[in-house]
């Protein structure tokens, strides 16, 4: 399932795919592949990627 | 193909391999995030299942039709340079076969180069004749094999950037 609330987030804070995957330390495609769903990251990257985003787990990955 | 020059490509193999070994090692930061870990891990898997299926095949014909295509080394480094290619392909494809600080374009170099050495010793290889020997492929016939495996890998690449642009443009 795709991940629009973190495309969102990532589009508010005007930051490409390869600048949150920087920040975060993994690949652009990573962020990619996260966003359209086709890989669902682990606790730890998504702790990473909410700290980067300044968002919570339940604002970007929790239902 | 003479003990020698065996021992010299099985020294030179193990060489690259310690050499990976030990240069792994060294390094503290984790070189691939945990999608490109996971995707290497699928490739490889993928890649020993295909090499499961061409050792089958290739001892049912050896077996069954008395058939030899080449010596048993060659038959080996022939099959391996097959699993190893669809391992590359796949990460590549997958994005997974360039760590994060590594710079694919440098590679590309080294790849081209590979492959313009190894197709150059191949036409050499089918111009002296030495292709075949007594029906058998002899070990020069590798050159062009691991020319092949290269020209895939940097078309694989090349297609591999084209779909990364898109996805760059539609984000």
């Amino acid at each position: 399932m795709k991940n629009l609330r973190l495309k969102a987030a990532r589009a508010a804070l005007d930051l490409s795919q390869q600048e949150l995957a920087e920040r975060v330390g993994v690949s652009r495609q990573t962020i990619n592949a996260i966003e359209k769903g086709d890989y669902n990251p682990t606790i730890n990257l998504c702790l990473k990627i909410c700290h980067a985003l300044g968002k919570t787990l339940d604002d970007l990955f929790w239902e | 193909m003479n003990a020698w020059f065996a021992g010299g490509v099985l020294a030179g193999i193990l060489a690259v391999a310690i050499y990976g070994v030990l240069k792994k090692r060294k390094e503290s930061a984790p070189r691939y995030d945990e999608r490109q870990a996971q995707a290497r891990a699928n490739a490889a898997k993928l890649a020993l299942e295909v090499l499961t299926a061409l050792m089958l095949v290739n001892g049912f014909v050896r077996e069954a039709w008395q058939f030899a295509w080449a010596g048993p080394f060659l038959e080996t480094v022939v099959l391996l340079l097959i699993a190893g290619t669809v391992y590359v392909l796949r990460c590549v494809w997958t994005d997974a076969y360039f760590a994060l600080r590594e710079k694919p374009k440098t590679w590309e170099r080294i790849f081209v180069a590979m492959l313009v050495i190894n197709a150059a010793l191949g036409v050499m290889v089918i111009l002296d004749g030495d292709m075949v020997e007594d029906g058998l492929l002899t070990f020069p016939a590798a050159n062009l094999l691991i020319a092949a495996m290269f020209a895939a890998l940097l078309i694989t690449m090349a297609l591999k950037r084209r779909k990364d642009r898109r996805e760059e443009a539609e984000e």
